[in-house]
């Protein structure tokens, strides 16, 4: 197996004019990692990528591939493969031809190309269509050439960009996994940016949280999801509900955090000052008949498989999610709140 | 944005120097002999030029005839683009075509049949002696000189060659307003020409206005139509003239800079106007245009028109093609004998074989030039990395020969570089005569090429080089197969363009060796005694070369083509 390329970058800085689309920007991809950059659109996840392929110059900081400082070495010598949101395939050229490019780039032998553009066109289940243009494919066909054409240079680094954004939810329910195992197979250090927390939750070993312009945390799937260490994170990945408070006592396991709702406890420690913002996620709620927090039922919302409760006490509102075959209360009853002190994050407010 | 290329400066720095000695320079050389006496700034030539009787007389007559064909000219297109865009009828598409006819010879060479058609003794007082003395209306023949007035020749000549100019421009204005504002109108009460004339005509004045600075232009410097009809006095023909002495008389000098100054003026104006009138239309798209249709009477009323019209725009071309065919046309509404002799001849003939030869060398290598220029100007100022300051300077560059007349751009290539050695039109007109054709035509090159470039997704580009393709490749492998129906299509306009090129022609090429066919023809309709025939059997080649042109250049370029021909 050929060697590993990790990526580093180092306090990035990008402008463009006066606006400063990154703002110090520190990173470490290790390698055969596939890494995630997630962001609401216009956080700078794109331009990043872009400043990771060479198509930017970043103004400030550095870039290293393993650990060579790849700042001034432009595209076409970094050796990385890039599907663009929009594919990018070359109209005028078949689908072998496209795939073909970066290995005639290379100056590999007509015999070498053709093995690996095959083997190419195999590993994305698309055999039979080298003569094929690029406007006779379906989006999911012209996807896969697109990641085709990347994979068949051996790249040191993948870098996707919002690659499934335009295929239908179905196809790209389908593409989720089979990139997830494609990657794992290659253990090619790949770089994915998208705006959809789904795919980076289910697909990615790593994410990166962006917001205009700013790293907000990194960590995995699961650390992100359950341990948000901002707001924003907590915010923009899943369903939470937020809730001022001030914390009214703590020992070195526990905090006691006062609410609109009534006293929180939670495990989580970290936070010093005493005005907080706490969030619990809406599935991690237990209604009981019981329980020293009592709320209203404002509205139920069923969905099929879930069913979402709004739940009303004064101004405050909360929405917790069940599932949808254990109600026992209706609109207007009372019930009690519960929730598991490890659920409860305490974010500074 | 620090991202600067090495290469694209290199790049722009080369084109910029090359715009910079064929199209400033030249100019401020004429300037700076106009206004430069004895060392020191004055307008003593230019008074003197204001008070000379003929230059006086030239500079009225040349502003008259600009006037008039001017507002006849946008008169004529308004109604035919009105007609085209807002009501259906048959054979609408055919019309469409035909009224594009004026396009494929220039004014100069269909003046030669059309001073037969209309003299004393021409086809059309025959043809109305015949029909008004069958009719009893009159009694022996009609004799009128209709050209007796050569300014209304002029005049008339340049508005059968100017209106398609103003229906493409009008036309565009026309489609382009939201129905849903005429429509308002209507639901408020205001109906048929009252809404014309408070809706409509104001909203389509941007393309009115496009139109008459380029007719005006046109007409202003149109060299080879008062040539053909031997009026010299007019500004264009003053120039020629003194282009024989461009060292003893600085008049021609002064002249130049007054079409120079006068055209700046013009564009200038177009362009402040249509930036205050430019009307942000909303909601376009969602009403599709208001088409009517015409009533069966009223078909046969306005097809009944048009056609006239066209007859009349195709009367140049009628009536060379009938005399470069004819053997004996005296007294007669077409010729009584016919030949083919004069095609023969063409052929045979030193100056006219020589002619399509050097004609067609020319346009070739002009074309070449062009789209060399065309490319590498549009992509450093499409996406060349270097500041936007340098790539905007560039741009306007490129777009400025639209704004320079053939006359004053032949004439301050003639004066420029009389002392050249390899650009002197004196010693050997074939490098600033080829130079001259690109430069004039380079902005529809370049405005094709930029079109095409606006549409290649830079991503194409970007993902060609992260396969490890160095950027020149990338150019050769991806970005100009992409716009390479832009490209082609613009060289062959350029091409035709080239052709039919007749200012320039008129006056860089000096030695009869190095004639294009415009200046043949131009020689022949003077000096032979069968010249007239002989001329138009070149001008109906000609014409047949760059109407095949068109004809490609639009199947490629598909609609786009009339934008080419807007402001």
């Amino acid at each position: 197996m050929r060697d590993l390329v990790s990526v580093r970058l180092k306090d990035i800085v990008k402008r463009f004019g006066k606006y400063e689309a990154l703002r110090g920007i520190t990173l470490e991809i290790k390698d055969r990692d596939f890494f995630f950059i997630l962001g609401p659109s216009g956080c700078g996840k794109t331009t990043l990528l872009r400043i990771i392929a060479g198509l930017y110059e970043p103004d400030e900081g550095e870039v290293y591939f393993d650990n060579n400082l790849v700042n001034k070495v432009p595209p076409h010598k970094r050796n990385i493969g890039m599907v663009f949101q929009n594919y990018a395939l070359w109209p005028h050229m078949t689908v072998y031809d496209n795939i073909a490019y970066g290995l005639k780039a290379r100056n590999y032998s007509k015999a070498e190309i053709d093995k690996k553009v095959k083997w190419s066109l195999k590993l994305v289940r698309l055999e039979g269509m080298e003569k094929k243009y690029p406007n006779q494919l379906s989006g999911g066909q012209q996807q896969r050439v697109a990641l085709a054409r990347a994979l068949v240079i051996e790249p040191d680094v993948l870098l996707l960009d919002e690659p499934l954004s335009n295929l239908d939810a179905k196809l790209r329910a389908n593409m989720r996994s089979e990139l997830k195992f494609l990657q794992k197979d290659l253990g090619i250090t790949t770089i994915y940016v998208t705006h959809d927390q789904a795919e980076a939750l289910s697909m990615a070993d790593n994410i990166a949280v962006m917001n205009i312009g700013v790293i907000e945390q990194v960590g995995s799937p699961r650390e992100i999801y359950l341990k948000p260490r901002t707001k924003f994170v907590a915010d923009f990945i899943g369903e939470i509900n937020f809730l001022n408070g001030n914390i009214v006592d703590r020992d070195d396991n526990y905090v006691i955090i006062d609410t609109p709702i009534g006293k929180l406890k939670s495990l989580d420690t970290s936070v010093n000052s005493t005005d907080v913002v706490i969030g619990f996620r809406p599935e991690r709620i237990k209604l009981t008949k019981s329980g020293d927090i009592k709320m209203k039922v404002k509205g139920i919302m069923f969905y099929g498989f879930f069913e979402e409760v709004i739940l009303s006490y004064d101004d405050t509102e909360i929405k917790v999610i069940q599932k949808g075959e254990e109600r026992w209360f209706d609109i207007n009853d009372e019930v009690g709140v519960e929730i598991e002190p490890d659920d409860v994050i305490v974010l500074r407010d | 944005m620090k991202n600067i290329s090495m290469g694209s400066l290199i790049v722009w720095i080369l084109t910029f120097c090359y715009l910079f000695f064929f199209l400033i320079y030249p100019i401020l050389y004429v300037f700076q002999k106009t206004f430069i006496v004895n060392g020191s700034f004055s307008l003593e030539f230019f008074d003197i030029m204001l008070r000379d009787p003929i230059l006086k007389e030239s500079i009225y007559n040349s502003f008259f005839i600009a006037f008039i064909s001017t507002v006849l000219t946008i008169f004529v297109g308004y109604i035919i683009a009105y007609a085209l865009v807002r009501y259906d009828f048959v054979l609408k598409g055919l019309f469409q075509i035909l009224l594009l006819l004026p396009f494929i010879v220039p004014p100069f060479v269909g003046a030669i049949g059309m001073i037969k058609l209309f003299s004393r003794f021409g086809s059309i007082n025959i043809l109305l002696t015949e029909i008004l003395g069958a009719l009893g209306l009159i009694k022996g023949p009609i004799l009128i000189d209709w050209f007796e007035n050569k300014i209304l020749g002029i005049i008339f000549l340049e508005i059968l060659h100017l209106y398609p100019i103003a229906y493409l421009n009008i036309a565009a204005s026309i489609s382009n307003i939201d129905p849903t504002l005429e429509e308002s109108a209507e639901t408020l009460g205001v109906t048929g020409f009252k809404k014309f004339l408070t809706v409509t005509f104001p909203l389509s004045l941007p393309g009115v206005a496009a139109a008459s600075a380029i007719i005006f232009i046109w007409s202003f410097t149109d060299l080879g139509t008062p040539l053909m009809f031997n009026f010299f006095k007019v500004v264009p023909v003053q120039i020629f003239n003194m282009s024989r002495e461009i060292y003893a008389n600085p008049m021609g000098y002064a002249l130049t800079v007054l079409v120079l100054v006068l055209t700046s003026i013009v564009f200038i104006a177009i362009k402040r106007y249509s930036t205050i009138r430019s009307y942000e239309m909303m909601g376009r798209g969602h009403v599709s245009e208001k088409v009517y249709k015409l009533s069966r009477g009223k078909q046969v009323i306005l097809l009944t028109l048009l056609s006239i019209w066209i007859l009349m725009a195709a009367l140049p071309h009628i009536s060379i093609i009938l005399m470069s065919f004819s053997d004996e046309w005296f007294l007669s509404i077409i010729p009584t004998k016919f030949t083919l002799s004069h095609y023969q001849e063409v052929f045979r003939n030193n100056l006219t074989s020589s002619s399509i030869r050097n004609s067609l060398f020319y346009s070739v290598i002009a074309t070449i030039i062009a789209v060399f220029l065309g490319l590498t100007t549009s992509y450093i100022s499409n996406r060349g990395k270097i500041p936007q300051i340098l790539r905007d300077l560039l741009d306007a560059l490129t777009m400025w020969p639209l704004a320079v007349p053939g006359i004053a751009l032949a004439f301050g290539y003639l004066s420029t570089f009389a002392d050249f050695p390899i650009l002197s039109a004196y010693q050997n007109p074939v490098l600033i005569l080829v130079i001259a054709y690109s430069t004039r035509r380079l902005p529809y090159m370049a405005r094709s090429i930029y079109a095409g470039l606006q549409q290649v997704h830079r991503n194409l580009e970007e993902s060609a080089l992260s396969l490890g393709s160095t950027p020149l490749k990338v150019i050769k492998d991806i970005t100009i197969p992409l716009i390479l129906a832009n490209i082609s299509a613009g060289a062959v306009l350029v091409f035709s363009e080239c052709m039919i090129e007749v200012s320039t022609s008129l006056m860089l090429a000096q030695q009869e060796e190095y004639y294009p066919i415009t200046k043949a023809i131009y020689e022949l309709s003077t000096n032979l005694a069968v010249g007239n025939e002989l001329a138009s059997a070149l001008g109906v080649i000609l014409m047949i070369v760059v109407a095949v042109s068109m004809v490609i250049s639009s199947k490629v370029m598909g609609q786009k083509m009339g934008e080419l021909f807007r402001a």
